[in-house]
């Protein structure tokens, strides 16, 4: 397994995407904070604590990253290489998983970064310590919706690869990627409201997941997704465990 | 002496289908260290499959694989994992990659990888990315992924493709030094001349199943003899043969016969009728021309 990794990190690190996206988040960033700059103190917090929508750029990227990542194996004719070198061929899925998961940590790191600078070209009147929603500090906030959607972005991430791992190309995996992870939470609340017999099972299904980080922020919530927080972070689990499982699967069981 | 005649590779009763195709039949086959040995058969054979499944890559509905005396499947190839390197279909290459970096991920020793690099002659462009290289480099870089970790069981799926006269030869040299010291190749082809030159043993396929499995002594031996005689008026002997009960067939300006008849006679014909005998020969069917025969043969 050390070996696996240490060749997905090998071939992760010589891939331009990977230097590129950090540099483009950040650029990205400071285009949104320039754009704040007139806004009303109350905005301004609000863009510091989601970091200048640099989360949301950064899931972005991680799916692209994940799509292709898998995709590209088959698509180079790699994958029998690779599949020669290990004991089973989920411990290749695995390990670019684990490499996807360590980026996407790296990427929040770095978001938070950027946005502790960028807040110095902010209102003056914000402070880390001022006390913001949860009655928490900015500075806090910051970090928790940075954990958050570290935690939430990990689902989306393994229903990518479980969506790469079924497709030819990493196209198809990134645009129903991308198109659940913007689209995702109205398409459960749809779900939940039509069918209202149902919602006892409907509820669990995964794209009220992504509930977690605005259920957090504003408890009323609740009503919507009718699952409570803790469930919401289970769910979240479940579903990351489930959709890893039967991608392994599917990625070991394809003929190559 | 007794290593030296240890099985490498051992198949035995191999059935393949895909989906309700068969693709493979009751293929079986085995062959000894040290030795290169040829699979051949027209495209389509099973060529590519076979290797697949030696490589643990593909299952099999029936049969039973065997690298080293230890067995081979998609879930239990630690055998091919360690002794076993292999070029399947497309060399397996990251356009992102230089070919160093390639090399780099298939083995820590720079020992190993400078010595591959060498032998294949890639020093000019090693560095270079891989998604500049001409198909001719992409094949080598293959090759050279193959080779680099000194495995004791090499598997090349036309490696020839794509290389130039002179690559060829160099590639040629390289496996019969390796062979020497004790490597064994499997490699497939579907021109056997291509490999006739190298290999120790060929390995027949076409329509999933094996058509004969022999040395290639044994392959010239089979070659059918054929006695050649030019004459001055080779339609006027043909026919005058012909009537004498030989079996002659006229191919462009000569007369080709059986080579097991006796001279005497058959020329006496020919001279009674005043015909000038310009040359006799006796000519051997060329390696292709067997392997054709072989195939019309195994079809019927
Ligand atoms: N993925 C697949 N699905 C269905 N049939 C397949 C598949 N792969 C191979 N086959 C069939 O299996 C048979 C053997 O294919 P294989 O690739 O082993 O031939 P080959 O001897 O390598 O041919 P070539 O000389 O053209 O490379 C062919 O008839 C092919 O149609
Ligand atoms: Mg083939």
């Amino acid at each position: 397994m050390r070996k696996t990794l240490w060749r997905e990190i090998f071939k992760f690190k010589h891939q331009r995407l990977a230097w590129v996206t950090p540099l483009l988040v950040a650029l990205l960033m400071g285009g949104v904070a320039l754009t704040t700059h007139r806004m009303t103190l109350s905005d301004q917090k609000f863009y510091v604590t989601s970091g200048y929508v640099g989360f949301q750029w950064s899931i972005l990227f991680l799916i692209v990253i994940s799509a292709t990542s898998v995709a590209m194996e088959f698509e180079y004719g790699t994958i029998k290489q690779l599949a020669m070198q290990v004991p089973h061929r989920w411990l290749i899925y695995v390990a670019k998983f684990l490499v996807v998961l360590g980026y996407s940590m790296l990427l929040h790191v770095l978001v938070v970064g950027v946005t502790l600078i960028l807040k110095v070209s902010g209102d003056p009147r914000m402070h880390w310590q001022t006390i913001y929603r949860y009655h928490q500090s900015l500075g806090c906030n910051l970090g928790i919706n940075a954990l958050l959607d570290l935690y939430g972005g990990v689902l989306i991430v393994s229903l990518v690869f479980l969506l790469a791992s079924c497709s030819r190309h990493g196209a198809t995996a990134i645009a129903v990627g991308v198109g659940a992870c913007f689209m995702g939470e109205g398409l459960s609340s749809l779900l939940l409201g039509s069918f209202k017999a149902f919602v006892p099972w409907l509820k669990w299904n995964p794209f009220n997941m992504f509930y977690l980080q605005e259920e957090y922020g504003n408890p009323d919530y609740r009503t919507m997704t009718h699952l409570t927080i803790r469930q919401l972070e289970i769910g979240n689990v479940v579903w990351t465990l489930l959709f890893i499982g039967i991608g392994a699967v599917i990625f070991s069981r394809r003929r190559l | 002496m007794q290593h030296v005649q240890e099985k490498m590779v051992q198949v035995a009763g191999i059935r393949k289908t895909f989906g309700r195709r068969v693709v493979l039949r009751d293929v079986s086959f085995e062959f000894s260290t040290g030795k290169i040995v040829g699979l051949v058969g027209p495209n389509g054979a099973g060529k590519t499959t076979i290797m697949k499944i030696l490589l643990g890559l593909t299952p099999t509905a029936a049969g039973d694989v065997r690298i080293s005396g230890q067995p081979v499947s998609v879930n239990t190839h630690q055998v091919v994992t360690c002794q076993v390197g292999a070029l399947i279909e497309r060399p397996a290459i990251y356009p992102f990659l230089s070919g160093w970096q390639h090399l780099q991920l298939t083995t820590a020793s720079t020992v190993q990888m400078d010595w591959v690099v060498k032998a294949l002659q890639m020093t000019a462009y090693i560095h270079r990315p891989a998604n500049r290289y001409s198909l001719g480099m992409k094949q080598k870089l293959g090759i050279a992924m193959a080779l680099v970790t000194r495995p004791r069981l090499v598997i090349l799926d036309e490696p020839m493709n794509g290389l130039d006269p002179q690559s060829v030869k160099q590639l040629r040299d390289l496996l019969v030094q390796l062979a020497h010291e004790g490597t064994t190749f499997l490699i497939s082809s579907h021109i056997l001349s291509e490999l006739a030159k190298i290999i120790d043993q060929v390995i027949l396929i076409d329509q999933g199943r094996v058509l004969l499995q022999q040395t290639m002594t044994q392959l010239h031996q089979s070659a059918r003899a054929f006695l050649v005689i030019h004459t001055a008026a080779n339609q006027r002997a043909c026919q005058l043969l012909q009537s004498a009960g030989y079996s002659v067939t006229l191919r462009e300006d000569q007369l080709s016969l059986p080579a097991s008849l006796a001279l005497t006679p058959l020329l006496k014909i020919v001279l009674d009728a005043g015909i000038q005998v310009l040359k006799v020969s006796q000519q051997r069917e060329d390696l292709e021309t067997v392997l054709l025969r072989l195939l019309a043969n195994g079809r019927e």
